[in-house]
């Protein structure tokens, strides 16, 4: 349970980082839309609030809030590393999907 | 020129007071301002003796961050000694009058 | 939020962040390798074995202490647990007559008053040393200086740092896409990036330890809370910390009961582990022993304590709740110790610790990479400038360096010599000292990779030298199932190997702009100089 606590909040991140100008044009199709940016947003903290509800089922309501800070500074570790280090996969699509967006 | 010089000489020793200004305002000032206010809420603050004593001195700590920065993000320099100042007056009112009321354990 | 405050701010944060940046590193530091002080305090003293059985400890130590202090005033044993190397114990001596009932407990830190009982109940012979807890007390009390004044310091110093964290949150304008930013080889953009990785990852870490560090020192640095409500601060101390009323020696020789039972009763009351034993008049009809729990099972502290009767074992007193207030400032103090936190969740904070030496030591370089591209003349910086450079190199490179040169210093002074322990403390400040000579010599580029090299070689030769002389090396830890101290090891080989990376890549390092101002001298040579 802590474990998916960790999983749910590296999500997390992984979506505010691709709601961000950089990583959005690295990795995904299509433009940053302020809509799209706001339902990445929304998706990010939603998994920050479950990930908060698997900490408190998992180490209750003492521990749980520290468990539940520990998962999203790790979260946010992962994501950071990954986001910035991890090679783009598949850059033919890319390109292919940019010529035909017109 | 000379005048240009001295101009530029008078500006940064303006802004070396505004800042010392700011220094003293969050500093000596901010901190006794802070331990003001931690006397008026152990005075103020509900609950037993003890416990309104402890929050008293957790609060004032954070109050002494928060008056470093309004110490610099107040609009000059004076208006950050002042306002602090004034601050800690109230602080210092409050607790002088409720000891006077009440006492001490 | 409009530019000016943002902008005032930003200024704050760069002042708070480097006047007091130094100590605020050294505090760092000592406090992230604290928190495996327990870890230290075995793996500084190999000759003892780990602890088995806890009672078979406390046994011993009752035995000890029947043998060697049979009419003290107080007995205080601290109860072993597997991470600890073995029982600590020390006695107080009934006050000669006509002496004042002295400071408190008086003589703690007294050589003939204290003893180590270790895993087989016997005293324990191991090389004299501070072991971890020097870098818990370091890391608040300094050394050299009177404490008050250390912590003085400090708490100074933690202000100033939880403004910079303060203000630094403040003066950023998009702190999501600040925060995923790194730009690469870019000079000072990618020591700002990595000031802010570092600082806004483990932000939630840095406040609280911020905080909470400076709720520990609370009682020196914001005594005026008590001023205003009691008279005597004695009241206020017995309110927090409530004590079993205290009763005076019968005269009257009684056995003290075997002190396993009482653990076990308290233990058993409790629901949890106890870390700590009081008797007061052993051997005596009035005996009295205070038990308190482990702050290793709570986040709290200041843990329940109970009383008993030290001839019967009847329970006589529990610690009355102390109100959430009081709970509260516990709870932060062990948030702050991290006392209570499990082998993953310390690994966690020490990596946070980590992350905030590097936020602090990035922020100082970051200074003076900032100010670098900026300087009229790079030659001849001027004296701030070169004042803030010599001393990051000193401090950075240097510190680490020390902590080396002190666990060095543990494996190689003899093990019978006088003041082994303080000996051990001055080895580190003379190989500090050492490196403050070579970053004002050196060219700075220089200094700096011939220092993290040294501290990394240093490191690395850690282990290596454990496998080779100890019984306790890697493998043979990893044998007996000893995975703190071979975690030790580990970490002080893959420590090692990074500094020996980063030493290698600073040495490499070519800034840019170099070159471009080499050209610029060579072709405007006269300095060019303001007309009045």
């Amino acid at each position: 349970m802590s474990g998916a606590a960790v999983l749910v909040c590296i999500l997390a991140f992984l979506l505010f980082g691709l709601a961000t100008e950089a990583h959005h044009r690295r990795r995904c199709a299509g433009p940053l839309s302020s809509r799209r940016r706001r339902l990445l947003r929304i998706g990010a903290w939603s998994a920050l609030a479950v990930a908060f509800v698997l900490a408190i089922a998992a180490a209750g309501w003492i521990f749980g809030p520290v468990l539940w800070t520990g998962a999203v500074m790790a979260g946010a570790a992962a994501a950071f590393l990954a986001l910035n280090l991890l090679p783009e996969l598949s850059r033919t699509y890319h390109h292919g999907s940019t010529g035909q967006s017109d | 020129m000379m005048v240009l010089g001295q101009n530029h000489a008078r500006a940064r020793w303006a802004r070396r007071g505004d800042i010392a200004l700011r220094v003293l305002a969050a500093v000596p000032l901010g901190y006794a301002a802070s331990s003001l206010w931690a006397m008026a809420l152990a005075r103020l603050l509900p609950g037993t003796r003890s416990g309104a004593t402890v929050a008293a001195a957790l609060v004032a700590l954070a109050l002494c961050a928060v008056a470093a920065m309004w110490a610099f993000a107040a609009r000059s320099g004076w208006r950050a000694v002042w306002t602090i100042v004034l601050a800690g007056g109230v602080a210092a009112a409050v607790a002088w009058l409720s000891i006077a009321a009440t006492g001490r354990a | 939020m409009s530019k000016g405050f943002r902008q005032s701010q930003a200024f704050l944060h760069t002042w708070s962040g480097l006047l007091l940046g130094w100590v605020l590193f050294l505090v760092f530091i000592a406090g992230t390798i604290a928190f495996y002080r327990e870890g230290l305090n075995r793996w500084m003293r190999p000759e003892l074995a780990q602890v088995q059985q806890p009672m078979r400890v406390l046994a011993g130590a009752q035995t000890f202490l029947a043998r060697k202090a049979p009419d003290a005033k107080s007995w205080f044993i601290a109860v072993a647990d597997a991470q600890s190397p073995g029982a600590p114990v020390f006695w107080v001596p009934q006050p000669k007559p006509g002496e004042g009932r002295g400071r408190g407990r008086g003589g703690r830190g007294r050589r003939d008053n204290q003893a180590l009982i270790g895993a087989d109940g016997l005293v324990a012979t191991a090389r004299e040393t501070r072991g971890g807890d020097f870098f818990y007390r370091f890391h608040f009390d300094l050394h050299y200086m009177p404490v008050i004044w250390a912590r003085w310091l400090v708490g100074f110093a933690s202000m100033m740092t939880l403004v910079a964290i303060l203000s630094g949150i403040v003066t950023h304008k998009k702190i999501f896409r600040d925060f995923f930013t790194l730009r690469r080889a870019k000079g000072q953009r990618s020591w700002l990036d990595g000031h802010n990785a570092t600082a806004v990852l483990a932000l939630p870490f840095h406040l609280m330890i911020t905080y909470t560090g400076l709720v520990t020192l609370m009682a020196l640095l914001m005594p005026w809370a008590v001023v205003a409500n009691y008279t005597d601060e004695r009241a206020m101390g017995d309110a927090l910390f409530p004590t079993m009323p205290a009763i005076a020696r019968a005269g009257r020789p009684a056995p003290l009961l075997d002190l396993r039972t009482i653990a076990a009763d308290a233990e058993r009351r409790l629901g949890a582990p106890i870390s700590s034993i009081e008797v007061s008049e052993p051997g005596d009809a009035a005996a009295r022993v205070t038990v308190s729990q482990s702050p290793n099972a709570t986040l709290n502290t200041r843990t329940p304590r109970l009383g008993y009767d030290g001839v019967t074992g009847r329970l006589l007193w529990q610690a009355p709740p102390t109100g959430a207030a009081a709970e509260t400032a516990g709870v932060m103090i062990g948030l702050h110790a991290g006392r209570f936190a499990g082998a993953g969740l310390r690994f966690l904070y020490f990596l946070c610790g980590v992350g905030g030496t590097v936020m602090v030591a990035s922020g100082m370089v970051l200074w003076t990479v900032k100010r670098r591209e900026r300087l009229p003349d790079p030659q001849c910086p001027h004296l701030g400038f070169r004042i803030v450079e010599r001393l990051n190199i000193a401090v950075i490179a240097g510190l680490p360096l020390g902590i080396a040169a002190l666990f060095w210093a543990n494996r190689l002074l003899a093990v019978g010599m006088k003041g082994r322990a303080e000996w051990e403390i001055h080895a580190m400040f003379l190989a500090w000292a050492g490196t403050a000579v070579l970053a004002c010599v050196r060219e700075p580029r220089a200094a700096w990779a011939g220092l993290l090299g040294a501290t990394g070689a240093l490191l690395v030769g850690l282990p290596l030298y454990d496998l080779a002389f100890t019984n306790r090396g890697l493998f043979a830890a990893l044998a007996q199932g000893d995975l703190m101290l071979a975690g030790l090891d580990a970490a002080m080989l893959v420590i090692g190997i990074a500094f020996l990376l980063i030493a290698r890549r600073v040495a490499r390092h070519r800034p840019i702009t170099r070159v471009m101002r080499r050209e610029r001298r060579a072709t405007t040579p006269e300095r060019q100089e303001v007309t009045i």
